[in-house]
């Protein structure tokens, strides 16, 4: 009797460990976090999709987020330029992020332009307002609608999209990070 | 490779130390001096003597047995050596003899039985027990009295009389016990740490291997909760992280993520390490098991030689005759 508890103890505790035995590997690749960025080969001041990876089915939206990442200087302005599949997806509306308009407080200009299969965002501060941004942070939400189902990317433009300070300089921009978008 | 040469010379050092069976055997003769020179015992005493002159075999009567036992310090009834193999395998150590013969009459639910323990002094374990029960020896008499009526009677004994003595009497080797053996120890320390070591009646051992397994299974088990628990704060943590689009945010919940990957990590070196350990302690108590346990064996020091059968066959043969 003894015997045969002892022998069910020892097949639990062989059971447990082997269940317990796995390691996991950490992916930690969020486009608005710095670090993740540099592993990516990714520097800052940068210009970021997220997520990275998004999953819609034909005829849903879904919603793709510009960031600048670590810009280090005061920013008035961000041109950016964007590439989308046309056949895949198509953009609905854009809306500005909370980093110039102060989560609303402020209401910079905010612009689109879209044509086929590029969409271009202005977003600046006008005179004497709010007069400029020195953090990471959200510039606008783009709505797309899925088409087809398909696995496209989304990139940005790292030679057509420029950051500007208050004087009117432009910063050069070290890195641009995408979304890949699987429509279903 | 070192660590699998430690192993074979460690098995095979205890296997040779294991094989050393025959040796020097002490005799304890707790019966007094003055009743073994009566005239009833006097035979007793002649075959006490023919014993004595046998190669390593010592005859001690009880004072030297209580000077020898003061000397260990043993404070307990000299009768109670008998059943404290413990004790009994320290006078033999103390004796320089290899193993200790003693007897002992006890009262149990049969009856009277006439009790002879051979023990270990090395593993101060019972190594050979024989046990007569005066029943038989009754049984002997009645038997014998009905013989003697038909020799008083001057007729022949009946030959079914005759073949119920010879088969009455005990033969050479037949009551001697040997419940337990090596491989009856090491298997049981296989199944359940210590239980050998019991069994072998090597208490403190016996509960050293399974404390010392029940530690490490403890501590084997807080680490696999700690485990369990760092995965599933890693995995929160992780999705928190992905989810997240506030800067401060994200690296509060990266660093966390790392924390409890390095943790889930450590907990899973702490397992492997404790379950190893459990497994060489494990293996290692059953060949403690096997070292440790009693060594029966019918005739411990060298077979009989041909023209000196033992007393019990000498008396058969002699009676059959």
């Amino acid at each position: 009797m003894k015997s045969q508890k002892s022998i069910y103890l020892f097949i639990f505790l062989t059971l447990l460990i082997s269940q317990s035995c796995e390691t996991f590997e950490l992916e930690l690749d969020n486009p608005i976090d710095t670090i993740a960025n540099e592993e990516a080969d990714v520097f800052p001041p940068a210009l970021t999709l997220y997520p990275l990876t998004i999953e819609a089915s034909v005829n849903e939206q879904f919603t793709v987020s510009l960031f600048i990442v670590k810009p280090d200087t005061t920013l008035a302005g961000i041109h950016a330029r964007l590439y989308y599949d046309v056949s895949n997806m198509v953009p609905d509306t854009i809306t500005p992020g909370i980093l110039f308009t102060n989560d609303g407080v402020v209401t910079p200009l905010f612009t689109n332009d879209i044509s086929e299969g590029q969409i271009d965002i202005n977003v600046f501060y006008l005179g004497d307002q709010f007069s400029y941004v020195d953090q990471t942070g959200h510039v606008a939400d783009i709505y797309f609608s899925a088409l087809t189902a398909s696995t496209s990317d989304i990139t940005i433009d790292s030679t057509e999209s420029e950051l500007v300070t208050p004087a009117d300089q432009v910063i050069p921009l070290k890195g641009v990070r995408g979304s890949t978008v699987i429509i279903q | 490779m070192q660590k699998l040469v430690f192993v074979i010379i460690f098995i095979s050092v205890s296997f040779s130390y294991a094989d050393e069976i025959i040796g020097s055997l002490a005799i304890l003769n707790f019966q007094e001096s003055s009743v073994i020179s009566n005239d009833k015992f006097k035979e007793y005493s002649r075959g006490i003597d023919d014993i004595s002159k046998m190669d390593n075999i010592t005859i001690l009567d009880s004072i030297q047995i209580v000077e020898a036992l003061n000397t260990l310090d043993y404070t307990k009834n000299i009768h109670e050596l008998f059943n404290s193999p413990d004790d009994a395998g320290k006078l033999g150590k103390y004796l320089h003899v290899d193993y200790l013969m003693m007897g002992n009459v006890n009262l149990d639910s049969i009856g009277f039985h006439l009790s002879s323990k051979i023990i270990s002094s090395r593993s101060s374990s019972v190594v050979s027990v024989i046990d007569v029960y005066l029943e038989d020896v009754f049984s002997l008499i009645s038997l014998e009295s009905q013989i003697a009526m038909w020799e008083l009677l001057g007729k022949n004994t009946p030959g079914f009389l005759k073949q119920e003595r010879i088969n009455a009497l005990p033969k050479n080797g037949e009551l001697i016990v040997e419940a337990k053996t090596p491989l009856g120890a090491m298997w049981r320390s296989a199944v359940l740490p210590g239980w050998g070591q019991f069994y072998s009646e090597k208490r403190n051992t016996g509960i050293a291997f399974p404390s010392l397994e029940g530690l490490l299974a403890s501590l084997l088990l807080y680490n696999v909760s700690k485990y369990n628990t760092s995965v599933e704060n890693m995995n929160k943590f992780s999705s928190l992280y992905h989810s997240s689009t506030n800067e401060e945010d994200i690296i509060n919940y990266r660093n966390e993520s790392k924390m409890y990957w390095k943790q889930h990590i450590d907990a899973n070196n702490a397992m492997i390490l404790l379950a190893k350990s459990a497994g060489v302690i494990w293996a290692i108590n059953a060949i403690h098991a096997y070292m440790i346990a009693p060594r029966p064996k019918a005739n411990l020091y060298g077979p009989d030689p041909p023209d000196s059968p033992s007393i019990i066959k000498s008396v058969s043969e002699f009676l059959s005759e």
